[in-house]
Formats: structure tokens, C-alpha cells, sequence
């Protein structure tokens, strides 16, 4: 390791170039985005001033779009960090090319997720009132502890492997962006001491992120779980939602990948053999999140306890029917259909595959949220769930601003790790090709 | 200290809901409109719901107010202590400190807890209407039955006054105080000399859903027989 | 270049968040600001309690009014109130909203445009008396040229009312009350008492109710509802046990342990059918019918041969061993009563009657007793609004003189269209107020001065009095002052009619008589009336009062005044003195069939109406709050719902829970389905709800109208078939 960047400068090229050039269709996407961001700000501000009246919500349905965007947007985060973290312990070297855009959608999305949870309170204003009067009997209060301490952690986990490639843009920039990596890469020069106890921190972070990211959807899960409502107070909930979570986290990846690799021209890193990795995994979380659907369905089927199956029967012959089978079709048929083949498991087969098992994540949120709170044990009237212009404005939005700041993200930083790629060279180099194999069976 | 419970009498109830009216008025809770109505934003402390409580026969319209339990799944759930059981036994809401998440409201299995979606709003000159013992409720909070919390504190400062001990009759919820049929009572649950008391120790005496273990202080005697 | 256009997106990034702050902070601010605006509300006021009488129907319950700074915040029954003995109805509760309704009349006015165009101008009080005054002294003289319409009330103020203007000439007509009256009628045809019955539903054992709306609106509602409470439980009483007989299930078909649906016109098959039985069976007490046996032999006659068990079953669908079922529980009860709704017709308020006579209900605890010679004889009015050669030239609308009263006076609709002057003294824009020429807006119930007769109470006498518990919101005035002012102006005998210058004198004067009466005194606790019915049975009477001015005031502070001395065993003496009671031959058995379950044509259904329990008969349209509690449990509320069958709904394609149109030859209106089980599935129930447009901001909620399905009469008579379409 002796950081000659030298030699590496132009064959990353690629990989930088990306970041410090801005293109046409850069900026049509941003203006398209910006627009759909400040109509949902717009949005906002309506929900603000006349209340959470302008929403589609009513009495018992009090929880819909915004708290199902919370769960979903809190799943797709574990696909960064979570991810990154078990592969870089069981050091998968395929894994070297695609840690960094796992992790900053661990990040970003996680801004979402919180997001949500504020514009689905009444009052935004006394939010603070969570921190100024905590009662730590409410999972709320755990989802708050252990969400914050995942963001510190994965924001952490996704600046520690930058230092090294922001101290190589600050050596090829000038102007605001020189004196922005400067400070940033935090005086690194890349000597061995630096290097010894980079490597040593993000190897303890990659251990303390995984039981804090198993927290977080567990904890969420625990939202629904903790309470008494039917269908909600399940004990599978916990493994069952981190199982969700890592499910469409990948999903989320490998959609980012494609894309990043499609609009940076990254063939180059992002081979096949990343879609096939990602893609059997993929297909092991269809596997066990179908296993876990299934057991929680059964049981209640089975049990036919009067509350219970009132809530089941709403999602599987209900009004949520269309919601269920959709989401069986997008989260199990598809995915498992395509990626169980070798022939199927391709670039263009997992992306295709990852868009739908994102979609099914969704409708399995919703599918989880609305039913149990329109079927409530109280034989009080119900309405039926329309999300409202506002709702889906803001949902947009989120979208919207999170791809803007993904690709906002890739305009400062390199989306593909390069350091982690030249050391990988490196032990290439020195070992046997046939290593790329390998990793197939990890 | 009094643990102040609710007994209703199913068999003498006759669903004339003059305690739906009698707690809107008592407590501040706004009128709705048919738009708000049908789209699930009708408020209201208390209202019938229709509750099997016998084998045979139509179900029974059953008032439903929170149920003041002892062990309140939605006072749990609250991130921020703004519902919480109160010294006197009664499930509190605090206004001024509740951040409208609405997690209470899902916790709750009566579903007796309501929310602000808009500020509520009285056309003159029907805000002259309003309770000024009962403060109004701002748009994005939850707000629910209290058992007419502002009774006991105004009975509590008679009786003060008086230089006497409250007695069970100084406090009266406005539901049960208008009730026609004279089927509710209110008072100590565990004062062995409270009508309330003997009511609930009727055979006929259940507490809904107390199979969750929620220990409500609000008493059901079932209808028949 | 690529760092210029950089920039350029870092500023715009940089500029959208500052923005989303800013508009955050102003959003917090707003938050706040409501916040603070709520808690400003809150700021006590003075309290202090009066009392006031609700008029929202004719029992005339005793309230107490809560007033912060002097406005009424909260209505509560006033303890004393021997009718309401501290308890409001629904419809009591929220009657505060009508006193405060935004779209009040605030002052007299006159009509610019023409009818119905709601063109209207402001005048004084001065010019709107002298216009009526102008128009009168052209009326008078040909007798009919003057109709004053009102509500059925008894009291002084109605009296007052109708003195004035029958001095004047004018016909007085008061709008139909099924209170007691009907019953009274005929109780008086088969006893020869003529007073109202008083049915002691709190101390029978079994009720076989027909059609009676127990729990809903029967007689004198809050008093039949605490009764109605203590007949199923009061401290170690057996539980009463109560059938109900009617062809929907209302309330209290659904409160009852037993419900048969009986199409309302077979009902008295029914009646005699189970008389038939106890007859037969000899399950009477014979020796307690002694003074009657000769008559009693004929009817027997008639009613064992007419009404066999296969003929009642055939002409009521009722199978014959629920007819014997009926029969045996009543004759087996320890305390058995049969109660009819106060509008059946008279014949099955005769067979009703004749039945409890068969029981000896009457003048025994759990029975019928009658009350005494009413302390207050109100002054007759003229049964028909029979119009007079070419029609009234004007007419005078009290009150709750609006369109579904009319329809009881089938006469006063033509005649409204062809009167010179429609004068409406409503408080409100209602219907008929809608149609008038000139508005003279008297006070609304609890800005008045109140003296009227409760229709009916428990057995005793009483009065309700008041003084207004609150002050006049807008310009309204007293009834009694806009008299004065009209016939001041008109002069001659009608002046002469109204020697009170406000109601507060006419209040007065009345106390002064019943001061010196002697008898019963102000409103008292159970326990103090007690005590006085025991002191005036012994032939004492105390009053407090040192004078009549104290005696009045003491009356009005207790709101009202009442003799509860009452003597039992008045019927039983009665028909002992005329040598028995006089049984009225029953009616034939219908010879047509039950009408048809199976749906036919292309309206299939009989139609039924009924007015929801939560309202009055106006609808209620500016009470908010009870446009909340239509139909509750079961339908959603703020409009009408439709009551069916499973086996209906299931004909008609729709389900519980949806809304639907009800569509007659006409008009049709949405309504929410209510399914209930066990009614006769030939038929639908449907919530009487009229659309009020000019009556306020709520009542313009309610935009369907179940009137425009049929003509008034058409709908009470049940002649009305429709179909149901999915809305
Ligand atoms: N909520 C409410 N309460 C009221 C009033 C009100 O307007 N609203 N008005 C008050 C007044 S003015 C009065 S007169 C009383 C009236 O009270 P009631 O005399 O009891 O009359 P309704 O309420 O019109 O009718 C009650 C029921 O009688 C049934 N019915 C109709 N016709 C017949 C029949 O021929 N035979 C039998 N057996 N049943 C029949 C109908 O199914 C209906 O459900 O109520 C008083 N209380
Ligand atoms: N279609 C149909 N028509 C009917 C009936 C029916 O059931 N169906 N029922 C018939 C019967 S039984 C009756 S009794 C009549 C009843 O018909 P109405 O006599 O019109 O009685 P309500 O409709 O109850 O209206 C009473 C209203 O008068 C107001 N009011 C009461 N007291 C006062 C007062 O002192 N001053 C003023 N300014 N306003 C006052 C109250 O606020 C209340 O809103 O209708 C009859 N017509
Ligand atoms: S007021 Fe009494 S009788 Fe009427 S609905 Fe309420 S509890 Fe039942
Ligand atoms: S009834 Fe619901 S709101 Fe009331 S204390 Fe129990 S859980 Fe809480
Ligand atoms: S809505 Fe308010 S009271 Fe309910 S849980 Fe949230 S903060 Fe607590
Ligand atoms: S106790 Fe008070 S707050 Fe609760 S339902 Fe009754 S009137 Fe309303
Ligand atoms: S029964 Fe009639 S008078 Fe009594 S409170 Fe109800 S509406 Fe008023
Ligand atoms: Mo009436």
C-alpha cells in the first residue's frame, strides 16, 4: 500500500470523471426533479397550514401513505450498510464495487424514512417534545434511538471508506471543490499509520452497524408489534421486517447499480458477475421473506381468531386483495421465476426483477399498515383509504428528492470505491483470476 | 385514593343518545358537516356501537366512551407522556404536549381516540356555546374522553370549600347526569358503599374486550335476562 | 465550466432549502398561533345557574341553564321538574344550538320579491306591527277572514294567542297532536273518564306494546324512558318483560325481548285475537269485570267467533301458537300491560283498551289510571283551518307552524297561495316562514317567558313556568308585546282581548290565580313532593309563600308549579257508577290477504316512514349535533337511512352498509341501508327527513328530500311502493 495514486489516476478515470463534470441530461433531471420536489414542498405547506385534514386519512384509518413510505423507506435503507457489512467481514471481494452506492442509499434513504414520520405528525412544530419529554416505554422513542444512532453509525461507515478517494479529488481539483475535499479528507496523505487505522475503523464499524441495522427494523416492526391490534401484534414481526428490510435493500442496489453503471458508462466495474451475486442473494431474501409471509398467514388462518381473521380475510379476499396478490406476485412469482434460472439471473433479468420486488416491498408496507386499522375490534364505522393529492405529492417528492440527492451525491463523490478496487487489483495481481469465481459461491 | 368507574346498564339504556349530545356540549367537541362525516372526521367522545352481548337477538347499542383502562395499551405508546394515567386513574391527555403521531390512536383497541384534523372552528355566535372549563383542542391533536376530568376538579374545590370530604355524588360526568333512562352510574369503584360498586358487582356485569388485559374502569351490565 | 454550472445547482439546492425553512418557521408560527388563539378561549367567566322549560316537544321538560357572563354554554335537566327529574333527551341537549344558530331571523322584515324567491327587507318593529295591524282592520269584521295556525301546545300563552284573535273573528287551528289525546278520547268512550290516561309502564311486570315507541318518543319521552329504565331494573324488582308488536324494528323493537313484525293496519286483528284467547281459555278475572258482565257477555260473543287462532294467523302472519304464546304470558304476568302508539288508529286504541280492561289493568299499580280534572282547561280552537268564502286574507303562522303540520291541514295550502298576508312569527327562516309576506320574529324558547301545560306528566297536575334564561341574542321580541302592539293598533274588541302588555304580565297574572287556587305548589324533589301528597291527601295545603307576588316567584325559580295529589281508583269508580264499561264492537277481520312478501311490479316495495327518534318533527334543522346521531348505530349519520330485509336487499341487489336510492313513481332520494333481520321482507323503511334549504346553514346539508317522493298523506298512509337502485 503505498498510495501511488500515479499510477491508478488514469485508470479510474472513469470513475471520476462522473463526478466532476456535469452533463445536459444532468441538469434536465435535476430541473424535471426540482420541479416535482417543490410541488411536493408546496404540498407541504397546504398540509401544514390547513392541517392533516388535506390528507386521505379519517378515523380508524389514522396511519397510510406516509407511515408506509416510513417502513419502506427504513427497509430499502439496510441495503447499503447492512449489506456492505456482511460482505466486506466475510471479505466477498465482488463486493468492492458496489459497497459505496449501498451505503449512500443507506443514508439518504434514511433521511426519508425520518421525513415521512414528520410529515405524518399532526404536530411538527413540538417534535422536539420527543426529546424534551421522552417516555421510553413508547417504541416510537426506540425507533428514534435506534434510527439516529444508525444514521451516526452508516453515515459514519459511508465517510470512513471516502477518505481516501476525496483526498485523491482534492489532489485533481481546484477552486471551491479543492478547498471542500480538503477539508473533508481530513489531512490524509496516505501514509501506512493512516491506512493501518483506516482499515482497523471501518473494520470495527462493519461489526457495530450490523446489530444496529437489525435493530432498526426490528424496532420498527415493534411499532405494530407492541400494540394489541390484530394482525399487527405478531412475534415474527421483528426477524420478519429485517428480512423485509435486507429483501428490498437489495432490490434498491441493484436498481442504483444499473442505473449508475447505464448513466456513468461503469461496464467496466460493474460487471455480470455483480448482477449475479446480488441477484442470488436476491433470490435466498425471496426465499426466506416468502417463508416468513407464509408462516404469519398460516398461523392466522389456522387460528381463525374471530379479530384476527377479519383482518386477514380484508387483505387476501377484501378490499386489500388487489394489494395482496400483487405484492405475492412481485415479491415471490417474479423474482423467484427469474433469478432461479441461470439464464434469466442477467443484468437486465435482476434489474427487472429488483423493480418488482421494490414495488411488492411497498404494497407488502401497505398491506401491513391499512388493513389492520380498517378493520378495527370496535365495531365503529370505517371508511375507506383514498391518499389525498397532498399524499401522494409528498410521496413523489421523496422519491424525487432522493434521486436528486443520490445524484447530487455522485457529482461530489465517486460512486464506486477506488481505493477498494486497487487494492482489490493489487491481490489480483498477486493471486489468481479464477478468485472472481469464488466469490460466486459466497 | 378514589378509583372513579363508569356502570351502564345495557338492559335500561334505550340508545336515545341525549350522553353524545350532553358530552359534546360539555366538552368542547366540534360539530361535524356530512363532508367531514363521510370521510371518517366526525368527532365525537362517545357514540353507540352495535355489540353482540347476548346468543340471540339484534346487537345491542352499546355507548362507547374510552374505556379508562387501568392497564391503557394507548398511554404506552406515547412517545411523549401526552396520554398518560393519572394519579386519579383517569387516562389524561395533555394537549399542549402531544405531537399528533396518532400511534395511541391505533394502539387503542376501543378506537375511542380522536383526532384534530383541522382547527375546529364555531360560527359566531356559537362560540359563546363553549365550556370555558375545557380547553379547545387545536388542530393536530388527539383529544378523547376525559370522565369529565374538569368535574372532579370543580367538585373537589366545592367540597374544599365546604370543608368536607368529596363524596360520590359531587362528581357527575355529563353523560350519566343526563342520561333519561337512568342507565348509567358513576362513582368509587372501590368504595363498597358507591352505587357504582354495587352495580359492577352484578352478574350481569363485563368489561369489554378485558380479555386484552386493558382493565377498564368503564363497566358494561349485559342486556336480558 | 462545469464548476460555474455546479454552482449554479449548489445555489439552487441551497436556495430551496432556505426557503423550505422559512416557509417551516411561518408554518410553526401558524401552529403556534392557534395554539395560543385556543388557549386565550379559556379565560372563566361568571357562572351562575337558572332554570327555563325545552319546547322541543310537548312534554315540556324542566331545564337548568348554565350561564358563563350571562350566555347560556349548557342545558341540564332541571331535578325539580317532575316530568324530567333532572334528564334531557337528545333533542333537549342540543336545543342551546337553536338559540344560538348563525342564520337566525335578527329582526322583523318584510318579503320584496316575490314568493319563494327569498328576497327580503329589513323594517322596524313599528312598521312591521302597523302593516299587520293595516291589514287586519281591513280583514275584520266577516268572520274566517283571519287564520292563526300554531302548534298543539296548552297553556296560557296559547290561550292568550287564541283569545286575541278569536276576539278579532279569526279561526284559531291548532296543528294535529297524537299526545295523549286520541287515547284520551277513546278511554273516555269505553270508561267514560275523560282524562289522559296514565300508563304506569314502571311498575308492570310484561308490556305488549303495539307499535308504542317506548324508548323513542312515546307520549312524554323522558318520562316514558326513566320509566321504561325502572320497568326492566329498580332494586329487586323482577325484570319486566316486554314484546313488542310493529311492523319495522325500531328502537324499541330492538330494546325488547321480543319483536313480531305485524303490518300496522293488522295489529288490531292481533288485539282481539289474543282477547279471543283469554276469553276462551278463561285466563280473566271475572269477579273485577262484575259491573260489566252483561256487556262484557256480547263482546265475548263477537270476539271468540270473529277471531279464531286460524283467522288472526291468516289476516296477521302471526302463527297461532305465538298468538297463544302472547295470550298466556300476558294472562300468566303479575302485572300485565298492553300499550298502543299514541297515533294507531281508534280502533286499535279501543281494542287496546279493551284489552287491558280484560286484564284489569286498569287502576291497579302497573296499570292504567287516569289523571285528575286538569288544573288548567285550555280554551277550545276550531278542529279544521275550513277556509271561509274565497279563502282567509291572512294568516297567521305561530311557532312551528311549517309545512309537515300543514299537511294534517290539508286545507291551508291552497289557502296560503291565495291570503293578501302570510305573517310568520318563527324565530327561524323555516318553511312556512319561507312563504310568508311579513316576519315578526318572536323570542326563541330560552329568551322567553314560558307558562305552558307539559302534555303529559306523571299522575298529578303541573304547569311549567319560566322567566327568560337568557337575554334576547338579535331583535326578536315577546310574543305578547307584538300582540299588544298589533291589536293596540288595530284597536276596538281586539284590543280589549289583550290586556297584558308583555308576557311577563301575562306569567304573572296566571301565577296570581294559582295562588289563589290552593292547591299544589312550585316545582319540588321527589322526596318534598312526596311529602306534599301526603299533606294534601290529609286536606292540607302549605306554601311557603307569603304572598302570591313570593308565591310566583317561587315558582319560577323551582320552574314551574305542580299538584301531585292524585287519587287512585277513579275508573273503576266511574263504571261502577254507569253499571259497567261500555266495550265497542271490534271490527271486522280484512278479508284481502296479507300484502305479498315476494317483490312485484316495477316499484316493489311498500314504503314506510318514520321519524328518527333523534329529531323533531321539523328535523331539527338548526341542531347540528343531531344530524350526527341519525341512524346511529348502524347507518351513517347526516341523512336518511333505509331499513330492509336481508332477503330485500338481497332482491335488490345491494348491501348493508351502502347507499342507496330509494326511487318512487316521483322522485327518489339516497339513503344508507340498514339490514335488519325478521322484517317482512314486502316492505322498506325509510327516515323521514325533510330538506330544509332556507332553514340555516345545516339544514342545507340535507339535500334529499324524502318528501319528494310522494305527497304527505300518501307517505303516512304507507300507499306508497318503490323500488331500490345501487347509488
Ligand atoms: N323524537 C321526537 N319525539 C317526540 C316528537 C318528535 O317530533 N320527535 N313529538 C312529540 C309529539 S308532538 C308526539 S304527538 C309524540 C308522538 O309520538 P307517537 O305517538 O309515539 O308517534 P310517532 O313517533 O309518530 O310514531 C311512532 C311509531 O308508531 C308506529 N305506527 C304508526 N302508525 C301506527 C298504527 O296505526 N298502529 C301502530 N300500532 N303503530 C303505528 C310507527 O311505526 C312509528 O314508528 O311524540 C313526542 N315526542
Ligand atoms: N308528516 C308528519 N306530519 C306531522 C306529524 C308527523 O309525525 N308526520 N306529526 C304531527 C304532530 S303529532 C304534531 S304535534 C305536529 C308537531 O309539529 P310542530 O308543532 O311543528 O312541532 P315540531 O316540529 O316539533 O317543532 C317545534 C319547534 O318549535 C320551536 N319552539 C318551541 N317552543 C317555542 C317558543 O316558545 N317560541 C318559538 N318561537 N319557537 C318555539 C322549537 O324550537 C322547535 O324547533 O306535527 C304534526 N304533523
Ligand atoms: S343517555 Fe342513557 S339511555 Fe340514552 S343512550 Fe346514553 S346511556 Fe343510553
Ligand atoms: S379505552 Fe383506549 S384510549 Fe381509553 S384508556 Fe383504554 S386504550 Fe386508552
Ligand atoms: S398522538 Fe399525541 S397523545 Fe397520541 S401517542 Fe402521539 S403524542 Fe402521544
Ligand atoms: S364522561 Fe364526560 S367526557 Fe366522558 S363521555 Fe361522558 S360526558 Fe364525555
Ligand atoms: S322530552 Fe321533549 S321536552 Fe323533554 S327534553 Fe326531550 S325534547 Fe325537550
Ligand atoms: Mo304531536
Amino acid at each position: 500500500m503505498d498510495g501511488s495514486f500515479a499510477r491508478g489516476h488514469d485508470d479510474y478515470e472513469a470513475i471520476t470523471r462522473p463526478v466532476l463534470t456535469v452533463g445536459r441530461s444532468f441538469r434536465r433531471w435535476t430541473m424535471g426533479l426540482g420541479a416535482v420536489v417543490l410541488w411536493a414542498v408546496f404540498a407541504w405547506v397546504w398540509q401544514l397550514w390547513f392541517g392533516l385534514g388535506e390528507t386521505g386519512l379519517n378515523r380508524p384509518v389514522y396511519w397510510g401513505l406516509y407511515i408506509t413510505n416510513f417502513v419502506f423507506f427504513i427497509g430499502v435503507s439496510h441495503a447499503g450498510t447492512l449489506i456492505s457489512a456482511i460482505l466486506r467481514i466475510v471479505n466477498a471481494e465482488w463486493r468492492r464495487p458496489i459497497t459505496r452506492m449501498a451505503e449512500v442509499i443507506t443514508v439518504l434513504v434514511l433521511f426519508f424514512g425520518v421525513g415521512n414520520v414528520l410529515l405524518d405528525l399532526g404536530r411538527p412544530d413540538r417534535a422536539l417534545d420527543v426529546v424534551l419529554h421522552p417516555h421510553f416505554r413508547s417504541p416510537l422513542l426506540w425507533d428514534i434511538m435506534s434510527i439516529g444512532l444508525y444514521l451516526a453509525a452508516s453515515s459514519f461507515y459511508l465517510y470512513l471508506p471516502l477518505i481516501p478517494d476525496i483526498a485523491r479529488l482534492r489532489d485533481q481539483t481546484t477552486g471551491w471543490r479543492h478547498r471542500f475535499y480538503t477539508r473533508l479528507s481530513v489531512g490524509w496523505t496516505g501514509t501506512p499509520r493512516q491506512w493501518h487505522r483506516l482499515e482497523r475503523a471501518i473494520g470495527v464499524m462493519a461489526i457495530a452497524v450490523i446489530p444496529i441495522a437489525v435493530s432498526v427494523h426490528t424496532v420498527v416492526s415493534w411499532v405494530f408489534a407492541m400494540t394489541i391490534q390484530p394482525m399487527w401484534h405478531s412475534t415474527i414481526f421483528g426477524p420478519y421486517f429485517v428480512v423485509g428490510a435486507i429483501f428490498s435493500g437489495i432490490a434498491a442496489i441493484i436498481i442504483a447499480m444499473a442505473i449508475v453503471r447505464k448513466v456513468y458508462a461503469l461496464e467496466r466495474y460493474l460487471q455480470p458477475i455483480h448482477f449475479n451475486n446480488l441477484g442470488l442473494l436476491l433470490l435466498l431474501m425471496t426465499c426466506l421473506w416468502f417463508y416468513f409471509t407464509f408462516a404469519e398467514h398460516l398461523t392466522v388462518w389456522y387460528g381463525q381468531e374471530p379479530e384476527e381473521i377479519k383482518v386477514f380475510n380484508a387483505r387476501l379476499y377484501g378490499p386489500f386483495a388487489p394489494y395482496f396478490w400483487t405484492m405475492v406476485v412481485t415479491c415471490l412469482v417474479v423474482p423467484f421465476a427469474i433469478l432461479a434460472n441461470n439464464r434469466t439471473r442477467t443484468v437486465r433479468g435482476t434489474v427487472v426483477a429488483s423493480i418488482s420486488v421494490t414495488i411488492g416491498m411497498w404494497l407488502e408496507r401497505f398491506a401491513i399498515v391499512v388493513p389492520s386499522l380498517s378493520n378495527p375490534r370496535a365495531p365503529i364505522h370505517t371508511f375507506t383509504y383514498v391518499p389525498s393529492w397532498v399524499e401522494l405529492s409528498l410521496m413523489a417528492g421523496c422519491f424525487a428528492a432522493f434521486v436528486l440527492l443520490y445524484m447530487g451525491f455522485t457529482k461530489l463523490f465517486p460512486c464506486v470505491s477506488i481505493w477498494e478496487l486497487q487494492q482489490e487489483e493489487a491481490s489480483a495481481r498477486a493471486d489468481d483470476s479464477a478468485r472472481v469465481e469464488q466469490a460466486v459461491e459466497v | 385514593m378514589a378509583r372513579w368507574g363508569l356502570v351502564i346498564d345495557l338492559d335500561r339504556c334505550t340508545a336515545c343518545q341525549a350522553c353524545v349530545v350532553a358530552c359534546k356540549h360539555e366538552n368542547n367537541v366540534p360539530f361535524s358537516t356530512p363532508a367531514a362525516s363521510n370521510s371518517g372526521r366526525l368527532l365525537t367522545w362517545i357514540q353507540l356501537v352495535a355489540v353482540e352481548t347476548r346468543s340471540h337477538g339484534p346487537a345491542t347499542p352499546m355507548p362507547l366512551m374510552c374505556q379508562q383502562c387501568d392497564r391503557p395499551p394507548c398511554t404506552d405508546v406515547c412517545p411523549t407522556s401526552a396520554t398518560y394515567l393519572n394519579a386519579e386513574g383517569i387516562v389524561a391527555q395533555i394537549y399542549a404536549r402531544c405531537i399528533g403521531c396518532r400511534y395511541c390512536t391505533n394502539a387503542c383497541p376501543y378506537s375511542v381516540k380522536l383526532f384534530n384534523w383541522q382547527t375546529p372552528a364555531w360560527p359566531e355566535p356559537m362560540t359563546a356555546l363553549r365550556n370555558p372549563d375545557v380547553s379547545v383542542r387545536p388542530k393536530g391533536v388527539v383529544e378523547k374522553c376525559t370522565f369529565c376530568h374538569h368535574r372532579l376538579m370543580r367538585a373537589r374545590e366545592q367540597a374544599r370549600a365546604e370543608g368536607r370530604d368529596l363524596a360520590n355524588e359531587d362528581y357527575v360526568p355529563a353523560c350519566v347526569q343526563t342520561c333519561p333512562a337512568e342507565a348509567m352510574v358513576f362513582g368509587d369503584l372501590d368504595d363498597p358503599h358507591s352505587e357504582a360498586s354495587a352495580w359492577a358487582e352484578s352478574p350481569r356485569a363485563f368489561r369489554w374486550m378485558e380479555e386484552l388485559g386493558t382493565r377498564p374502569k368503564v363497566v358494561y351490565l349485559r342486556e336480558g335476562e | 465550466m462545469s464548476d460555474r454550472l455546479s454552482r449554479r445547482g449548489f445555489l439552487f439546492y441551497g436556495g430551496a432549502a432556505v426557503m423550505g425553512v422559512t416557509l417551516g418557521q411561518l408554518a410553526r408560527r401558524q401552529l403556534a398561533w392557534a395554539d395560543a388563539r385556543a388557549a386565550a378561549d379559556r379565560g372563566l367567566g361568571e357562572e351562575r345557574w337558572t332554570v327555563s322549560v325545552c319546547r322541543e316537544c310537548p312534554a315540556a321538560c324542566g331545564v337548568r341553564v348554565r350561564l358563563i357572563d350571562g350566555r347560556p354554554v349548557k342545558l341540564e335537566g332541571n331535578p325539580l321538574c317532575p316530568v324530567s327529574r333532572g334528564r334531557l333527551c337528545a333533542k333537549g341537549q342540543a336545543a342551546i344550538e337553536a338559540y344560538y344558530d348563525p342564520d337566525r331571523l335578527t329582526g322583523p322584515a318584510k318579503r320584496v320579491g316575490p314568493h319563494g324567491t327569498g328576497a327580503w327587507e329589513r323594517i322596524s318593529w313599528q312598521e312591521a306591527t302597523g302593516l299587520l295591524a293595516g291589514h287586519l282592520r281591513a280583514a275584520t269584521g266577516r268572520p274566517g277572514q283571519v287564520l292563526a295556525v300554531s302548534a298543539d301546545e296548552t297553556g296560557p300563552v296559547a290561550d292568550a294567542w287564541t283569545r286575541v284573535w278569536r276576539a278579532g273573528g279569526a279561526r284559531v287551528h291548532q296543528t294535529e297532536a297524537a299526545t295523549a289525546a286520541r287515547l284520551r278520547d277513546r278511554m273516555a268512550l269505553l270508561t267514560g273518564v275523560s282524562a289522559n290516561p296514565h300508563f304506569d309502564l314502571e311498575h308492570a311486570t310484561h308490556v305488549l306494546s303495539f307499535g308504542a315507541p317506548l324508548v323513542e318518543d312515546w307520549l312524554s319521552p323522558i318520562w316514558t324512558q326513566r320509566s321504561f329504565g325502572r320497568f326492566r331494573r329498580f332494586d329487586g324488582r323482577p325484570r319486566g318483560r316486554l314484546v313488542q308488536i310493529e311492523s319495522r324494528r325500531s328502537l324499541t323493537a330492538r330494546k325488547a325481548d321480543e319483536w313480531i313484525a305485524v303490518p300496522t293496519d293488522r295489529q288490531v286483528v292481533l288485539v282481539y285475537g289474543i282477547a279471543a284467547v283469554l276469553l276462551r281459555e278463561n285466563r280473566i278475572d271475572r269477579s273485577a269485570l262484575e259491573p260489566s258482565l252483561g256487556r262484557l257477555a256480547d263482546f265475548e260473543q263477537t270476539v271468540t267467533t270473529r277471531f279464531t287462532p286460524a283467522a288472526v294467523a291468516a289476516a296477521t302472519g302471526v302463527p297461532v301458537v305465538t298468538g297463544l304464546r302472547l295470550a298466556r304470558d300476558l294472562a300468566a304476568a303479575a302485572r300485565p300491560l298492553v300499550v298502543v302508539n299514541a297515533d294507531a288508529s281508534s280502533d286499535l286504541v279501543d281494542a287496546v283498551l279493551a284489552l287491558n280492561m280484560l286484564l284489569g289493568a286498569f287502576d291497579r299499580p302497573g296499570g292504567i289510571s287516569a289523571a285528575l280534572p286538569p288544573a288548567y282547561t285550555s280554551l277550545p280552537v276550531d278542529a279544521e283551518a275550513a277556509r271561509a268564502e274565497g279563502g282567509p286574507r291572512v294568516i297567521l303562522l305561530r311557532d312551528a307552524a311549517e309545512f309537515r303540520s300543514m299537511a294534517t291541514t290539508p286545507d291551508l295550502l291552497p289557502a296560503l297561495s291565495s291570503a293578501e298576508l302570510v305573517v310568520s312569527f318563527s324565530p327561524y327562516l323555516d318553511e312556512a316562514a319561507s312563504v310568508a309576506d311579513l316576519l315578526l320574529p318572536a323570542h326563541t324558547p330560552l329568551e322567553s317567558w314560558q307558562a305552558i301545560v307539559p302534555a303529559t306528566s306523571a299522575p298529578g297536575q303541573a304547569i311549567a313556568f319560566s322567566r327568560p334564561a337568557a337575554a334576547p341574542l338579535v331583535e326578536t321580541r315577546d310574543l305578547i308585546q307584538i300582540l299588544k302592539a298589533v291589536t293596540d293598533a288595530v284597536a276596538g274588541p281586539l284590543a280589549a282581548a289583550c290586556p297584558w302588555s308583555s308576557s311577563a304580565e301575562l306569567v304573572g297574572s296566571e301565577l296570581a290565580r294559582l295562588a289563589r287556587i290552593r292547591r299544589g305548589g312550585p316545582y319540588a324533589s321527589v322526596f318534598e313532593t312526596e311529602w306534599m301528597r301526603q299533606l294534601e291527601r290529609g286536606g292540607w295545603w302549605t306554601s311557603a309563600a307569603a304572598s302570591p307576588e313570593e308565591f310566583g316567584d317561587l315558582v319560577t325559580a323551582a320552574g314551574g308549579w305542580a299538584d301531585p295529589f292524585f287519587e287512585p281508583g277513579q275508573v273503576r269508580r266511574r263504571i261502577l257508577e254507569q253499571g259497567g264499561c261500555s266495550f265497542l264492537p271490534p271490527p271486522a277481520i280484512p278479508s284481502e290477504p296479507l300484502p305479498p312478501d315476494l317483490p312485484r311490479g316495477p316499484y316493489p316495495w311498500r314504503l314506510e316512514t318514520f321519524v328518527p327518534a333523534t329529531v323533531n318533527q321539523l328535523g331539527s334543522p338548526n341542531q347540528p349535533v343531531l344530524f350526527e346521531l341519525l341512524g346511529q348505530p348502524d347507518a351513517k349519520p347526516w341523512g336518511p337511512w333505509v331499513e330492509m330485509s336481508p332477503e330485500t336487499a338481497h332482491a335488490a341487489g345491494v348491501t348493508g352498509r351502502t347507499v342507496v336510492r330509494v326511487e318512487s313513481q316521483i322522485g327518489g332520494v339516497r339513503a344508507s341501508v340498514v339490514l335488519v333481520e325478521g322484517m317482512r321482507p314486502g316492505g322498506v323503511a325509510l327516515a323521514f327527513l325533510p330538506a330544509l334549504p332556507t332553514a340555516g346553514r345545516w339544514a342545507r346539508e340535507i339535500t334529499e328530500d324524502v318528501r319528494g317522493l310522494a305527497a304527505d298523506d300518501q307517505l303516512r298512509s304507507g300507499a306508497v311502493t318503490v323500488r331500490i337502485v345501487p347509488a
